[in-house]
């Protein structure tokens, strides 16, 4: 590994002769990949649809200033966070769901949010992803918490050349698995408490 | 090293004549290099978010000779393996959230360096990034004129069948090389010091399926491999300690012996022998890693 590392050291040192390599700063806004888009059933006419209130985001990341290096780049966290927390959440709209950023009092299920790490690491020819959020869950009017549980999502891909599409897409690839997790965890929990509030669209 | 990195680095060692990189050969500080007036500021490094993974080489491109054809497709492997063993990792990662590398790793060794007088440290910093830019920035800055560098990493052997924990120290110099540009401080020619020394820990009857292997690191709440990481931590100082202290002579009875004696396999790791003790057995990888590499007893 040390050996590794003096050689990103040495690359950092000569690409940039000694020139600052840039660092790439993640966009605040969550971009699904094609890909990874999942189609939902839609719900018949007339169902309810289960309404999510995000009673709270926290970042709890060791460093929030930093996600890590790949091939001696810098990747940043975008500039705001929190507004990247929030489209991350709001990505959980789906039919079925709709989810609103605030401690809505007739959601019938209610998060709070931790972004507990998110980091980026190489892995010989490849580089590799990983994000995790800590969300405790809240069904029904007053309900009491349950036990915390950690979404992870985790990408990775070939290390072309560390450039700002292809690690932008491999973060949101990780997120892409977050929010399918979520989604589906959203949608059995309404229909195992029966937290629908939100009429059918 | 994949073949890619070592054709880059290759290349960067062909094209910086000037040196920007090269071998470490400065793993011993002379005794009138020990103390610095002021003392030393320390800054230590976890440039992890989680336990690593590690993975083996696609070696297509060396076997075939040389081909871009190839060398995609030993890209295309390892991606599938790092894919996979990130995908292996997730339930230990996840037993692993709350676990405190990072504070247990500084707190170690701040201990260790205050039981060296000479070493003098003073003014410790901690970060989640290397980044040659931010060192430079960090030696102009500060007030002595040495600075530490303690770089941690913790990781996983490709068949998730040891913890590895290895440890970078370096000492650089405020002052550069007459002539070299400052950022040249932080290469390897350039340190004042410069070693790596690595524990690992073994899973006892480690499965050849790194499937089992995660299972059992993760099982009650990942209590394996958190025996196995403070374990690490703690041996591991006691190597750091031995590089500090060891003498140019050392470390030429260490290459000699690695030149005409017979390697000792521990761990899956050939080197010379340097010594059995209860902590584990200790070898020496000479060139080109130059590195101490501690093998404890297994755990579970």
């Amino acid at each position: 590994m040390g050996i590794r590392r003096l050689a990103a050291l040495g690359v950092a040192l000569a690409a940039g002769g000694c020139v600052p390599q840039q660092s790439l700063v993640l966009s605040s806004h969550y971009t699904p990949p094609v890909s990874d888009v999942r189609v939902t059933r839609v719900p018949a006419r007339g169902r309810s649809v289960c309404l999510v209130g995000i009673i709270s985001l926290k970042d709890e990341r060791a460093d929030p200033t930093t996600l890590g290096t790949v091939l001696g780049r810098p990747v940043r966290p975008p500039p705001d966070v929190m507004q990247w927390l929030q489209q991350i959440m709001l990505a959980l709209n789906a039919p079925g769901l709709s989810v609103v950023l605030n401690d809505a009092p007739s959601a019938g299920t209610r998060l709070e949010v931790e972004l507990v790490t998110a980091w980026v690491t190489e892995l010989r020819t490849a580089k590799s992803a990983n994000i995790v959020l800590r969300v405790t869950y809240h069904h029904g009017d007053g309900g009491a918490a349950e036990a915390p549980k950690l979404y992870r999502g985790a990408a990775s891909s070939i290390d072309w050349n560390a450039g700002d599409g292809e690690l932008q897409r491999m973060i949101d690839r990780a997120l892409a698995g977050i929010v399918a997790q979520m989604q589906s965890d959203l949608l059995a929990g309404c229909r195992t408490n029966g937290g629908s509030a939100a009429a059918a669209r | 090293m994949s073949v890619r990195r070592e054709g880059i680095f290759i290349a960067v060692l062909g094209a910086l004549l000037s040196g920007c990189v090269s071998a470490p050969k400065n793993q011993s500080i002379p005794a009138e290099g020990r103390s610095i007036v002021g003392g030393r500021e320390v800054q230590i490094s976890v440039a992890q978010g989680e336990i690593k993974t590690n993975i083996n080489a696609s070696n297509m491109t060396a076997a075939a000779g040389g081909g871009l054809l190839f060398a995609l497709v030993d890209a295309g492997v390892e991606s599938h393996r790092a894919g996979v063993a990130e995908q292996v990792a997730k339930p230990l990662r996840d037993a692993l959230v709350g676990y405190d590398f990072d504070a247990r790793a500084q707190e170690r060794t701040k201990a260790t360096l205050a039981e060296l007088d000479w070493f003098a440290p003073r003014d410790y910093s901690f970060v989640k990034e290397i980044n040659a830019d931010a060192r430079s920035a960090k030696l102009d800055a500060m007030a002595s004129s040495q600075m530490a560098f303690v770089d941690y990493e913790y990781s996983l052997t490709p068949d998730f069948g040891a913890v590895e924990i290895s440890v970078t120290v370096s000492l650089a110099n405020k002052q550069a090389a007459p002539g070299q540009k400052p950022v040249t401080r932080l290469s390897a020619a350039n340190l004042a010091y410069h070693q790596q020394s690595e524990v690992l820990i073994p899973l006892n009857n480690a499965s050849k399926r790194k499937e089992e292997n995660a299972d059992r690191w993760a099982g009650n709440g990942a209590a394996l491999a958190k025996q196995a990481l403070d374990t690490g931590l703690t041996r591991v100082q006691a190597v750091i300690k031995r590089g500090l202290t060891q003498s140019a002579n050392d470390l030429s009875a260490l290459d000699q012996g690695m030149r005409h004696g017979k390697p000792t396999v521990a761990g899956g790791i050939s080197g010379l022998l340097v010594e059995t003790s209860n902590a584990g057995t200790l070898l020496w990888l000479g060139d080109p890693v130059y590195r101490l590499v501690l093998v404890t007893e297994p755990v579970g």
